[in-house]
Order: C-alpha cells, then sequence, then structure tokens
C-alpha cells in the first residue's frame, strides 16, 4: 500500500468531529476568507443601520467641468518619463494637465521634464535638487496643480486608453473622495514569479476590490494609478511620509468619511518583480507598511475610544484575523500536525493543498467569468504552483515582515525612503 | 556763390521784368506781393539782399522794411533796398535812412540796377571766408570749393555756414551730397534706388550719420576737411573706370553694384539702434528692398557674402527690436521670482517658504509643527520660480520676446530667426561693371538649375564659350492623350539619359520641371545647331516612341535667338 493510499484511507476513515480536529486551520483561516465578503455585507449593512455616521459629500452640482491633474512623480525616471507622458496624452480623455516633479533625480529626467514642459506635453515642471521621497513630491504638485481631480501615476505604468476616462467616473458620485482602477501586470511571461503574481493580481485586485467595493471596503487606493477629490485631499492635509503612503492616505480618507472606490474598467498596466528576490523584497516592504500603518499609525479606528470607526475596525480586525494570525497560526498547526499524527501529517497537508488547488482553479474560473479576460485557460497550469507558492513561500514572507516590523522596526531601514524622511517618520 | 534776392512787389508784372534781369546775373531770385509773404519766407530762407516796392497797399515798403528788419538778425538780415518813384516822400520820411540800406529810382535802367546791387551785396569778412575755403579745398587737391546739394533743405543758418564752405548746385553738377540731418533719409534713399544720382558720395553734417554716410564734415575738423576731399577724389575717379551702361543703370542691382565699386567698400551691416532691424546698410538703399537685391546678386555669382550675426525677429512685424526675458509659462508675464522650497520630513510638507514663515519662525502649514532643526526636520530641496501674476509655479521659465516695436508676443522656441551677412563685390561683378561696352545685369530668366549647371561649366571653361539650347517635346501632347502623364515623363527621362551617356563630358544636360535645356562647353551656337539633329535622332531611336524633341538656341544674355 503506497503512501498515498494509506493518507486517503486514513482521511476516509475519519468521522466528521476528527476531520475539523484535523483541518482546524483550513476551516478557521482559509474558509472564512472566502466566506468572508458574505460575512461583510451583513456587518457592513448592520453598521450603516446602527450609527448614522456622517459622510462628507463633494458640493454639487460642479457648474464648470472638473479640471483634472495628472501628476507624475518620479526619480531618476529618465528612461520612462517622456513615454509615459505621451502614453498618457493618448487617453480618451485628454483634457488634463500633467504636473511632473523630478524629486532629486541626478540622470536627465529634470531635462526631459523640462523638454517636455517646452513641447506643450507637459504642464509645469518641478526639479528638486534633494530626494524627498514620493510624498512630498506628490505634495509639492498637489499644491501647484489646478485640479479639482488629482489623478497619481507611476512613471513606470502604462495606461489603457480610457482609463482617466474611466476614473473620472467615479467621482460623479460626490461622496468618494478617491477612486483607483484595476492592475494588470503586462509581463506574466517573463517568469513563473511573474505569472504567480498575474494570477494574484487577478484574483486580489480586479476580483478581490471589484468584490469589496459593493461594500465600500476599499482600504488601498493603488499608487499606481489612483484618482483623489481635492477636497478630500485638502482635508487630510494630502500625503503623509510614505512607505505604503497609498495605505496611509485611503485610511485617513476613509477615517474622515470619506468613500473610496474601486473602478474595474480603468487599467493600468505595470511590470512586476520577475525575479523572486526582488519580489520577496517588494513583499517585505508592503507587508511591514501594512503592519506598521495598521496597527500602529491608524490603531485608534480599531479600538475603543473617540476615533473608533465601526467599518474601520472591520477591515482592520478582518486583515488582522486573515492574514497577521493567519500567517502566524500556519507554523504552530504544522508543528501540531506534524506531533500529533506522525507521519500521516504528509498526507493531510497534500489532502489541503488538494482543496485549494480546487478552490483556486475555480476562483480562477469566476474571476474570468467576472472580469471577462482570457484568463481560466491562460493559467490554469500555472494554478497548482500558485497554490503551493502562496502557501509556503508568500506566507513564511508575510512572517518574516510582520516579525521583522513588529519586533525590529524593520520600515525603518527600507531604502525606498530617503534616510532623512525614514529617521523621523512619526509612528 | 550765389546770392538771393527777394522781390517784394505787389505789380506782378514789374516783379516778373526785374527777376529775369536778376538772374541772368546768376542771382536766386524769389518774390513775395507784399510785406507780410516776405516776412514769412525770410523765416524759412537767408536772403542777402531785399528790394522793396515802396508804393504798395496794406503794409508800405516803410513799414515792411521796419518788419523784416525786426525779424531778421544783426548781421545776418539782408540788404534792404527800397525801389520807388518817389524818391522824395521817402528820403524825407523820418528814420528811412536806417532802416534802408539804399533807396534806388523805380524806373531803372538794368546796368545801374546791377551795379548798385553789387555794391551792396560787397561782405569784404564773408568773401574772404569764402576765398579762405576755396583755399583750403584746394590745398587738398580739389579745384576749389565743392559742389554740393544738401539734404534737407538747409535752415537759414544752416545755409550760412554751408554758402561759406561749398559751393552750392545743383545734383547735375554737384560733386557731393551734404546730409543736415535724419529726415532727408528717406528722400535719399527713395532716389537712390529709383532715379536721381546714386554715385555721389554722401557726407554727414549732422554728426550723427557718419556710418551710413560715404564721410563725415566737422568745419573745425582739419581731418574731416582731408576726408571730405578724399572720398570726392575717390568718387570722382572710380565713377571715370565705370562701364558707361552701369553710369546710367536704372535697375536697383546694378545700382547697388554700380555704388559699392564707386564707393569701394563693402555692404557691411552697421549697428543702428534706431532701425527696427537694429543694423543699417550704408549707401542709403532702400532697406526693404536691400534683402531680395542681396541674394539674388549672391545667387548669381556678382556678390559673396559673410555671415555676421543672426537676430531674432518678431512673428508679427519682423522687427529685430526684442525684449528678451524668461517668462510665466501660463501667463505670459515676465515677473517671476526664485522662491526656495522647503521640505518637511515628518509629515512630507513641500511648500514655498513663504507658506513655512511666521516672523522669525518656520512653522509647517500641515502639521503646525516648528520646524528648528535644517537636515533634521527639514531641508531646502530646491527652488521654484513663481510668477508674481497668475501665482502659477515651475521650475521651467519660458524664454519669450517682446517686440518693442509693436508690442506682439513670440515665444522663444517660436521665433524666427535671420541672418545677417556682410556683402562683397565678385571679381566678375568688378569685370562686368568696368566693361565699356554692353554688359547684361538683369536677371537672364535662366531657371536657376541652369544658371547653376553655367556656373560651374564655366569655372573651367568662360562662361562664353558655352553653347545652350532649350529643348522641347512636338508630340507631348499627343503622348499624353494617348499615352498618359507618366509614360510622357517617362519617355523624356529616357531620352534625357541617353542624351547625357552621348554627350559624356562634352557638356551637360540641365532637365527642370519645365524644360530641358543641352549645354555643350567649348562650343558655338551655330556648331550646336549642327550637332543636335543627329544626337536627338540616335537618343530618341531606343525609345519606345517618338516624342519629338526640338531645340531652341539660347544666348548667354538669356534671350531666345530663333
Amino acid at each position: 500500500m503506497s503512501d498515498f493510499e494509506l493518507g486517503l484511507s486514513f482521511l476516509l476513515g475519519q468521522s466528521g468531529r476528527s476531520l475539523i480536529a484535523i483541518f482546524w486551520y483550513t476551516i478557521l483561516f482559509e474558509i472564512p476568507r472566502y466566506a468572508f465578503p458574505f460575512l461583510a455585507v451583513a456587518l457592513v449593512q448592520f453598521a450603516a443601520a446602527m450609527s448614522s455616521r456622517k459622510r462628507f459629500v463633494a458640493p454639487l452640482p460642479h457648474d464648470a467641468p472638473l479640471k483634472v491633474s495628472v501628476l507624475v512623480v518620479g526619480h531618476n525616471e529618465a528612461n520612462s518619463l517622456e513615454s509615459c507622458v505621451r502614453s498618457l496624452r493618448e487617453q480618451s480623455f485628454n483634457e488634463f494637465e500633467i504636473v511632473i516633479v523630478s524629486d532629486g533625480s541626478s540622470d536627465a529626467t529634470a531635462a526631459i521634464a523640462a523638454r517636455l514642459v517646452r513641447g506643450g506635453l507637459a504642464t509645469r515642471a518641478f526639479t528638486l535638487d534633494l530626494r524627498g521621497g514620493k510624498s512630498s513630491g506628490v505634495n509639492l504638485a498637489i499644491a501647484a496643480c489646478r485640479g479639482d481631480i488629482i489623478i497619481s501615476v507611476d512613471c513606470d505604468c502604462s495606461y489603457d486608453r480610457f482609463a482617466i476616462e474611466r476614473l473620472l467616473g467615479a467621482f460623479v458620485d460626490p461622496s468618494v473622495g478617491g477612486a483607483c482602477g484595476d492592475i494588470l501586470p503586462r509581463n506574466g511571461n517573463t517568469s513563473l514569479a511573474a505569472r504567480f503574481q498575474e494570477i494574484e493580481y487577478l484574483m486580489t485586485i480586479s476580483v478581490g476590490k471589484l468584490f469589496v467595493t459593493a461594500f465600500d471596503q476599499v482600504t488601498c487606493l493603488s499608487g499606481a494609478f489612483s484618482g483623489f477629490r481635492r477636497e478630500a485631499l485638502d482635508m487630510v492635509g494630502a500625503f503623509d511620509v510614505g512607505g505604503g503612503e497609498d495605505l496611509d492616505i485611503t485610511l485617513r480618507l476613509r477615517a474622515r468619511g470619506w468613500r473610496t472606490s474601486f473602478v474595474p474598467a480603468a487599467v493600468c498596466y505595470t511590470d512586476v518583480p520577475a525575479t523572486l528576490g526582488t519580489l520577496v523584497h517588494q513583499r517585505l516592504r508592503w507587508e511591514r507598511d501594512a503592519v506598521r500603518l495598521r496597527y500602529r499609525k491608524h490603531k485608534a479606528v480599531m479600538l475603543p475610544g473617540g476615533r473608533f470607526v465601526l467599518a474601520e475596525a472591520i477591515h482592520q480586525c478582518e486583515f488582522l484575523l486573515f492574514n497577521v494570525v493567519g500567517t502566524v497560526a500556519f507554523v504552530p498547526y504544522i508543528g501540531w500536525l506534524f506531533a500529533t499524527y506522525g507521519e500521516m501529517a504528509l498526507p493531510v497537508l497534500i489532502a489541503i493543498q488538494l482543496g485549494l488547488l480546487l478552490n483556486d482553479a475555480t476562483m480562477l474560473a469566476l474571476a474570468a467569468v467576472i472580469t471577462g479576460r482570457p484568463a481560466f485557460w491562460r493559467n490554469l497550469a500555472y494554478v497548482p504552483g500558485y497554490s503551493l507558492f502562496s502557501s509556503y513561500v508568500m506566507r513564511f514572507v508575510r512572517l518574516w515582515a510582520y516579525g521583522q516590523e513588529w519586533f525590529f522596526f524593520g520600515s525603518i531601514r527600507d531604502n525606498y525612503l530617503p534616510r532623512k524622511v525614514r529617521a523621523i517618520r512619526r509612528w | 556763390m550765389r546770392e538771393r534776392i527777394l522781390l517784394v512787389d505787389d505789380d506782378t508784372l514789374a516783379q516778373d521784368l526785374l527777376k529775369s534781369v536778376l538772374q541772368t546775373r546768376g542771382y536766386v531770385v524769389d518774390t513775395a506781393e507784399d510785406g507780410f509773404a516776405a516776412v514769412r519766407m525770410l523765416r524759412n530762407e537767408r536772403y542777402d539782399l531785399a528790394l522793396i516796392d515802396y508804393h504798395m497797399p496794406d503794409l508800405d515798403g516803410f513799414a515792411s522794411a521796419r518788419l523784416l528788419r525786426d525779424v531778421s538778425s544783426g548781421d545776418d538780415g539782408p540788404k534792404l533796398v527800397a525801389v520807388t518813384a518817389d524818391n522824395n516822400a521817402l528820403s524825407v520820411r523820418p528814420g528811412a535812412d536806417t532802416v534802408f540800406d539804399a533807396i534806388l529810382p523805380k524806373v531803372v535802367a538794368p546796368q545801374p540796377l546791377i551795379s548798385s546791387i553789387e555794391q551792396l551785396l560787397k561782405n569784404p569778412k564773408r568773401d574772404r571766408a569764402i576765398e579762405a575755403a576755396a583755399a583750403s579745398w584746394r590745398e587738398r587737391g580739389l579745384s576749389g570749393r565743392p559742389k554740393v546739394v544738401a539734404f534737407p533743405v538747409p535752415t537759414r543758418e544752416q545755409a550760412l555756414a554751408l554758402d561759406i564752405c561749398f559751393d552750392r548746385a545743383t545734383l547735375a553738377t554737384a560733386d557731393m551730397i551734404v546730409l543736415l540731418d535724419a529726415s532727408a533719409l528717406e528722400t535719399i534713399s527713395t532716389w537712390r534706388a529709383r532715379a536721381g544720382d546714386f554715385l555721389l558720395p554722401v557726407v554727414d553734417l549732422s554728426g550723427t550719420l557718419a556710418t551710413s554716410c560715404d564721410a563725415a564734415f566737422g568745419i573745425n575738423d582739419p581731418l574731416s576737411w582731408n576726408a571730405a576731399a578724399e572720398v570726392i577724389g575717390k568718387f570722382s575717379a572710380r565713377r571715370a573706370l565705370l562701364g558707361r551702361e552701369s553710369q546710367r543703370a536704372v535697375d536697383l542691382d546694378t545700382r547697388l553694384m554700380a555704388y559699392l565699386y564707386v564707393a569701394d567698400r563693402a555692404l557691411c551691416p552697421i549697428g543702428d539702434p534706431a532701425s527696427k532691424l537694429f543694423i543699417r546698410y550704408p549707401g542709403f538703399f532702400p532697406a526693404n528692398e536691400l534683402g531680395a537685391v542681396t541674394e539674388r546678386l549672391t545667387g548669381r555669382g556678382l556678390l559673396r557674402r559673410t555671415f555676421v550675426d543672426r537676430f531674432h525677429s518678431c512673428g508679427s512685424c519682423h522687427a529685430h527690436r526684442l525684449n528678451v526675458r524668461e517668462e510665466c509659462l501660463y501667463c505670459r508675464s515676465p515677473q517671476l521670482s526664485e522662491v526656495s522650497l522647503i521640505h518637511h520630513f515628518s509629515c512630507a510638507a513641500l511648500k514655498p517658504e513663504d507658506a513655512f514663515r511666521s516672523g522669525k519662525n518656520l512653522i509647517c502649514p500641515k502639521c503646525r509643527q516648528h520646524l528648528r532643526h535644517y537636515g533634521s526636520d527639514y531641508d531646502k530641496p530646491g527652488t521654484t520660480l513663481q510668477c508674481g501674476s497668475c501665482g502659477a509655479s515651475n521650475s521651467q521659465p519660458l524664454v519669450g520676446f517682446s517686440c518693442q516695436d509693436c508690442g506682439a508676443h513670440t515665444d522663444g522656441e517660436a521665433a524666427s530667426t535671420r541672418d545677417v551677412y556682410s556683402f562683397e563685390l565678385t571679381n566678375e561683378a568688378i569685370a562686368r561693371l568696368t566693361a565699356q561696352n554692353s554688359i547684361e545685369f538683369s536677371p537672364r530668366d535662366l531657371p536657376p538649375a541652369l544658371e547653376w549647371e553655367l556656373k560651374s561649366l564655366s569655372r573651367d571653361y568662360h562662361e562664353a564659350a558655352t553653347a545652350i539650347a532649350k529643348i522641347s517635346y512636338l508630340k507631348r501632347e499627343h503622348v499624353f492623350k494617348t499615352r498618359g502623364t507618366a509614360a510622357f515623363l517617362k519617355l523624356r527621362e529616357l531620352f534625357i539619359e541617353n542624351l547625357r551617356n552621348v554627350i559624356a563630358d562634352l557638356g551637360s544636360v540641365v532637365a527642370t520641371e519645365e524644360d530641358d535645356y543641352l549645354l555643350l562647353k567649348e562650343t558655338d551656337p551655330e556648331e550646336l545647331s549642327r550637332l543636335a539633329p543627329s544626337l536627338f535622332k540616335q537618343c530618341e531611336a531606343l525609345l519606345a516612341e517618338s516624342i519629338g524633341p526640338e531645340f531652341t538656341l539660347i544666348d548667354i544674355s538669356g534671350r531666345l535667338a530663333s
């Protein structure tokens, strides 16, 4: 009898109660995760009924059409700046000014920006001799630009022809303070890591955000492509020091009562990290920023007290439970499994993985249907790898990031920001 | 010097009679019908003597004379001579002998009148000055005082001074033109271009136009006497070298070249803040036509040009008087000021320093924190330009031009430029200018490509040794109709190709859009007419269809021969 048959017969021989005892991790952290959206609907509806929460509403109607500014802030982006601006000028909606900030670039960024301004492609440009980080650059541009809607883009991204027009559609609702577009990796074919991220972005952004926007739970307006209402930015004092400034400003806008929205039809294309090393590096940074911002800077919204906001507490708790606790609990679960079942633990893990694989494949099919993109057959063969990769690689990356941030303040060493800013960032 | 006499008489018949008598004696005579008119004329012109009829209505001769005495100043005033039939009546009038320098009887024979006038006009002091001036000119190699024409019409005072140094004459006999002030520039330039003399030196007497003129003259500056004498001598000598045709030229092209030859100078631009182009060319040729003329002559190899400078010009009025300034990108206001930016590290605020200033303190406008420690709390990552007019800020100013003449605004990058050259005559131009026989300067109406080819052939051979025939195609219309335009053009191209191969380096074929030309080196037209038919036949034989090539000889001056 092979190990597999042995494992199978072991699993089939369990009663319902003992199955729960074996698969508690999956039952606690994996299944509710997919069930949560439904839970969220109920909770949000409940919260709305219970509290008469004050919402900010932009003055309506706007007599004049909304003025739009697009901000391009970059450090040493000489290679991509011009193509970025030119692609923005190809947009179906083109009545916007482009403001470029060269943030302490040592290459030709400033000269190219100046040329684009002279050539009429961009509206204004600022050259900073000292690098101050993305937030300060964006803040400078926000103060100088004249738009009612301010769109922040990344230099190394490119945009679907209708992206800006569709993104602006979100602001018809005067309670929307910020909106982001969908992000699609354009280099999914370059490596396995990139392909896994293509699947991940599809599930977590294209479908994930589409789902949560229905419940008003968009908690991060992607830095690569987001628009903001000027009144909203003025109210929160625009961007704070990064990293994770996109998550930060979203949380602050939400805390002040602005609605944040996701526009699936506004598509932005980006290059995702193509090697495992850069991917891990990026995710360590993201996860460190996420715990720092959620549970240090913005903990007040989920704690009892004057700043408590139920809708914010919900997503904070959701993230805490499924991302933080779920990640941390995985290690003791494996240990417990092996301690309790000895060599039977392996078939259990395989069974879990098979279940997840089935689940991921179903999700992929649903995602393909929901987004209308030919994503299913293209990615099906990569789903087993993706499942394993998320369970056994990315989960440990998260674990490492949380530990590093919570106990060793890892994000302070993150060279994504200039040292002078990191050194005195408030926590 | 010819003295000027003013006749004041209400009797026009008597006036005309007297005028003709005096004019035959070489006086310049003006007439006035009464005392008031005389006063008006005296204000504008200097007269040596006024002959006043005593019996006039309204204002009689005596009153008129008093008036004239009043308006003329001191010694410079004209001698006043009364003419009367009633000599006694006037003589007894008190004061008559002091107002009038002489009283002459009305009916006088010409001879006594003339002698009386000559007697009266004698001015020993002035005559000595005139003689001294003539001697000075003779020392400098002239035969006496130079004959001049003055522009604009001199005032009385100017005329006084002019008449001592120069002999005023007409254009036909003048040695030079003297320029009294800038108001005459336009007059001079129109007749330089169109009529009048273009080969006389122009000498500046105003003291401000020397660079445009051929010389400058100041009565107190002996060196300027030298310069004036020298320029008169040079112009006169070089005028004699010019061919007759060139001397009588009526077209601007030839006039310009002849002037440059006679003046023996290059046409170099001169800085001139008063000109809207900032430059001016000497010689008083009309500035608006000079560009086209010089370009044409350069193209024909008659002028050689040298780059001097490049100007930006106004898009609206083409003036070069532009104010260059750094401007706001949005409102084009030059009211830009550079402001420092402050970056507050802990909240990412990045704004102009003004937003942080509060007396001596720096307070963050976003988080109200005091900034105390440069480098730890904040730094100044750069500067930006702020527009005082529209408030916009931007790191990049625009360069713009504002026209000081018409006020139009031009963006720096859109502004057109104009190159300014200096020009000098080529040897070919000099040869043509000095040729005593027929010369041909007017454009030959040859296509530029043909001119060019002719010029390149004549580097080795004299131009005249090249025979030219214009080729036309008799069956052109026929082929158009039967086979289409493209087919004809193809046949023509093949024909030309064949022709080129056949004549090889004996000459060349110039194909222009309109016509084709055959050039044969070291060939006279007769030889060309003999050779052409067989050449054409040979070249056409290879074509699929005949296009009927025919030729017309062209002589070198551009006229079709036959």
